[in-house]
């Protein structure tokens, strides 16, 4: 029996133990193979985050793969799953454009889908892993799927259900308010204010609207989100609040009516106060302390006097002292100033020990400041003086304590008849009198200076024999009550201003601004300028042999076959200028072609300013002038030669053809003879490409299975170009029925489209087929605007590259359509 | 511009390499500070940019080993979870250039990156 037992036991235990040791591999090899996944899947989603749309052709294309890649990928679920876990990873660590592209991937990808597979399980912990992740990528779509869960019997997934409701939409919280039975607890409204408080450019509806909701929670939470948006138009309701049944309303209503000021609750606060527990009466205590007067005084201090609990007596006595600064002072466990006796033998007293002196004046402001006091002391206040006999002036005893007092019936005091002090000496006395007839108000004004605050005037005392029982030498130092006044906060005089509250600024609109338009002169935009086409002041030109070097260069340009009429020079040029700014010409051509006006324009007044210093003639020094035409075409040749690349040789070619001037002709073949040298290989290679006729969809059709192609034929149809004809001619022949009888519907549709599309572009051909030249002469101020590029090799590549160029704000691109065509076919695979 | 990158998540990482890389750095990532420390050794990077919570040794103490054992004066960004504003007050302390807090926008680490390499 016991060898079986223990036969059964280590049996068991070797089970318990081989099931741990296969259960921690499974985990952790799980952990590992999820480790490596996301290793692998971190660089397409890094990829796909800062993929830029305005990228190369091969970011494009190769944005195009992955999307394809992971699309395989994500077939099976556990990619899936791990794909989704690095996203919801990342959402936590990254913020702006790239968390806003993360939640699109998530969408893009149709992991969402997942989520709104688990909302359909029947397992309680599925759907609110659902809800949360669908919460946590903000997939707005899911609003409506998860309100259903608002009252779900099941906490975990209501409380889930809540806080989505409320992150995904503005309107959430309202729903949820409007919505909820359930119990709503600290911890959730908690949360939920924290999403509320968090939302950028949330605008709070008026939440008093739920004051009057059946479910106490609401209520609870409205009046909490009432005072954090600060929300005070609900005071009446704030004050019948006040008698509501549950104490977490009342308290809370409580906080409203402190936070908002509401001074007309206090009659409400103080009726309903000895029907509360003491939690509620604290808070009630603290309320008024905050918002109520003097008037609200003999509330307080009647609760003072009654037989209320200990924390409820002292928040009264805390609430008068709030009202009232130090109206009552500290009492218990005062020690009694007969412990601080001064030694007989002591000569010099006062020089000896100055801070005991501080501390006896000290205790006689208490004790005068105690008996101002007209509820403790009223027996007191009626004498108004000290009796001698009854305070021992020869052990100097005062009664610190106000209960001490009233024990020992305290008579008036002479003290004119038991001390020979001088008037000012006893300078602190007429502080009780005061206080006596003229009432609270001016003791209060007194009080509120605290003693260390007092300002004290030392003055040197002439040592005495011996000091008389009671020395009141220090009273000196106790400073005049006008003194003290003038010290007073309350009375110093402040001059207010007015005061401007800034109201909150609110969007305004464009359109309803007043708005004075001043006259706006436009300056032409500032370009790099080149040192060259820089507007030199020349200097010292002489007409000497000596200094009549001139750049050969610049003298080639210039025309002077006007110089006599240099003033009509000056008028065109200066007329000239302001066309050139109203056409907002940005063409570096452009800019240099005004400035080597302005530089001719310059040489040309230098030199008739000269004309009339020199004796020598301008025309033996200088070469003859070139044409006005050739100047301008040997500055735009210059331009070509420093701007222009290998798409600018047939224009060259075409000028060469037509231009007559030698030194015209020279330059167009120096700059041909360039460009060719320079382009020859590079453009060789590049319009091999071109003439291949790449067609994007070839690659990805012979790569796709079959539902790929059969997708992918349809996005031909949608957005191919004469491209994909031959690749669909040899899909007409596939071996596939399938495949083949689309292809054919799509050739027809293809051809058809394109068809139409020569039809429509016929005018644009026209239009592109004019050359830069011509365009140039018909001054279109359009013509520099467009993100131009200069006409290619093949005449059929410059239309394409002018229409795309045109085109550039249009996302409708053939990339764009291929960027979400696997989307789509997603969508479709899925139904 | 070479760029040392050192944060124990290897997700986050991945992603700040690429965005580093994409912007024509040349990035090397460790994983923790022990490697950080080993890369330091024998290698000069332009900036470094790090975590402050990581294996074998922290942020804040990396960033003591390059100014007071290395004494280089090489920047240092340092990555930091959203109320850790004592750590980051340490690593300031200590020498660190500059700052940012999880969550961040990777735009927002690049202009920090760009505007220290400026600075020297």
């Amino acid at each position: 029996m016991l060898w079986g037992l223990s036969s059964f036991f280590i049996g068991l235990a070797v089970v318990y133990l081989i099931s741990v040791f296969y259960f921690r591999n499974r985990i952790t090899r799980e952990a590992q193979k999820i480790r490596e996944k996301k290793k692998e899947l971190s660089p397409i989603v890094s990829e796909f985050l800062f993929y830029d749309e305005n990228g190369d052709k091969i970011e494009k294309i190769n944005y195009i793969w992955l999307k394809i890649e992971v699309r395989e990928l994500i077939k099976s679920p556990f990619d899936r799953k791990v794909l989704t876990e690095i996203l919801m990873d990342l959402r936590k660590d990254v913020s702006g454009s790239t968390r806003a592209e993360l939640f699109h991937i998530y969408q893009d990808l149709g992991l969402h889908e997942d989520a709104y597979k688990k909302l359909r399980s029947w397992r309680w912990e599925d759907i609110a892993k659902g809800i949360f992740e669908l919460t946590q990528m903000h997939v707005e779509e899911a609003y409506m799927p998860i309100t259903r869960f608002i009252n779900d019997r099941r906490p975990t997934v209501r409380k889930q259900a809540e806080i989505a409701v409320v992150t995904l939409k503005r309107e959430g919280v309202t729903f949820f308010l409007d919505h909820t039975k359930y119990k709503i607890s600290e911890w959730q409204q908690l949360k939920l204010l924290d999403v509320v408080r968090n939302k950028e450019d949330y605008l709070a509806p008026p939440f008093r609207l739920w004051l009057t909701s059946k479910n106490n929670y609401v209520v609870l939470f409205a009046l909490r989100l009432i005072k954090h948006y600060n929300q005070n138009d609900a005071r009446t309701s704030l004050i019948t609040l006040v008698h509501h049944k549950s104490d977490h309303i009342k308290r809370e209503a409580i906080h409203c009516i402190k936070e908002f000021n509401i001074t007309e609750a206090l009659p409400v606060l103080k009726s309903v106060f000895d029907r509360n527990s003491t939690d509620i009466r604290m808070h009630i205590l603290d309320t008024v302390a905050e918002i109520g007067s003097e008037a609200d005084l003999p509330f307080l201090e009647d609760i003072e006097g009654q037989n209320y609990s200990f924390m409820v007596k002292n928040k009264a006595v805390r609430a008068i002292n709030t009202i009232k600064p130090e109206a009552i002072l500290p009492t218990k466990d005062i020690e009694k100033v007969t412990e601080l006796k001064v030694p007989e033998n002591e000569v010099d007293q006062m020089e000896a020990d100055e801070t005991e002196h501080e501390f006896q004046s000290e205790t006689i402001t208490y004790k005068a400041q105690n008996l101002e006091l007209p509820t403790s002391q009223p027996e007191f206040m009626d004498g108004g003086t000290f009796d001698s006999d009854e305070v021992s002036l020869d052990t100097q005893t005062w009664e610190p304590s106000i209960e001490e007092i009233e024990e020992e019936e305290m008579q008036t005091l002479d003290l004119e008849d038991a001390l020979e002090l001088t008037e000012e000496e006893i300078a602190f006395l007429p502080l009780v009198i005061d206080s006596d007839r003229e009432g609270i108000a001016n003791v209060s004004e007194e009080k509120e200076i605290s003693l260390n605050d007092l300002p004290v005037v030392f003055e040197e005392l002439k040592t005495k024999a011996r000091p008389i029982a009671f020395d009141c030498s220090f009273l000196p130092l106790v400073v005049e009550r006008r003194e003290q006044t003038l010290e007073d906060p309350l009375q110093i005089r402040v001059d207010f201003e007015e005061v401007l509250g800034v109201q909150k600024s609110e969007p305004v609109s464009v359109s309803s601004l007043n708005v004075d338009y001043e006259e706006v002169f436009v300056e032409p935009k500032a370009e790099p300028v080149r040192p060259e086409s820089m507007d030199v002041a020349y200097e010292e030109i002489r007409a000497s042999r000596a200094d009549a070097h001139i750049d050969e260069f610049q003298l080639d340009l210039l025309d002077f076959s006007d110089m006599n009429s240099s003033e009509d020079t000056v008028g065109k040029n200066s007329v000239a200028f302001p066309d050139a700014e109203e056409n907002s010409m940005e063409w570096p051509l452009d800019f240099e072609w005004e400035s080597q006006e302005n530089e001719s324009q310059d040489a040309e007044i230098k030199l008739e300013e000269n004309t009339s210093e020199t004796v020598f003639s301008l025309e033996d020094l200088i070469p003859k002038p070139n044409f006005y035409e050739d100047m301008e075409t040997m500055a735009l040749l210059e331009n070509i030669e420093e701007l222009g690349d290998e798409r600018e040789i047939p224009f060259l070619k075409s000028l060469l053809e037509s231009e007559t001037s030698p030194a015209v002709l020279e330059r167009i073949g120096t700059i041909l003879d360039h460009f060719i040298a320079t382009y020859t290989t590079q453009s060789d290679v590049e319009n091999t490409e071109a003439l291949k006729e790449y067609s994007v969809f070839e690659e990805l059709i012979s790569k796709g299975d079959l539902e790929t192609k059969l997708f992918l034929l349809n996005e031909i149809a949608e957005v191919g170009d004469a491209k994909e004809l031959p690749l669909l001619h040899t899909l007409v022949s596939d071996a596939h029925k399938g495949i083949r009888e689309t292809a054919l519907k799509v050739l027809h549709r293809l051809q058809n489209r394109l068809q139409e599309m020569t039809v429509d572009l016929g005018v644009q051909e026209d239009d592109a087929s004019l050359s830069i030249e011509q365009l140039l002469n018909q001054d279109n101020s359009d013509f520099f605007e467009l993100n131009f590029e200069p006409a290619g090799t093949t005449e059929g590549s410059t239309e394409r590259k002018y229409t795309r160029s045109s085109n550039t704000g249009d996302r409708n691109t053939l990339f764009d359509h291929l960027c979400n065509m696997s989307t789509k076919f997603y969508n479709k695979k899925n139904g | 511009m070479e760029v040392l990158l050192a944060d124990d998540d290897e997700l986050l990482a991945s992603l700040l390499s690429f965005r580093l890389k994409k912007s024509g750095f040349k990035v090397h990532f460790t994983s923790n500070g022990k490697e950080m420390k080993e890369y330091m050794e024998t290698h000069r990077p332009d900036i470094i940019v790090c975590d402050i919570m990581m294996p074998y040794f922290s942020g804040i103490e990396l960033i003591t080993y390059v100014r007071k054992e290395l004494s280089l004066d090489t920047p240092i960004i340092i990555i930091s979870s959203a109320g850790n504003e004592e750590n980051v007050l340490s690593a300031f302390e200590l020498g660190a250039n500059d700052f940012i807090s999880k969550p961040f926008s990777p735009s927002e680490l690049m202009v920090r990156l760009t505007r220290e390499l400026k600075k020297t």
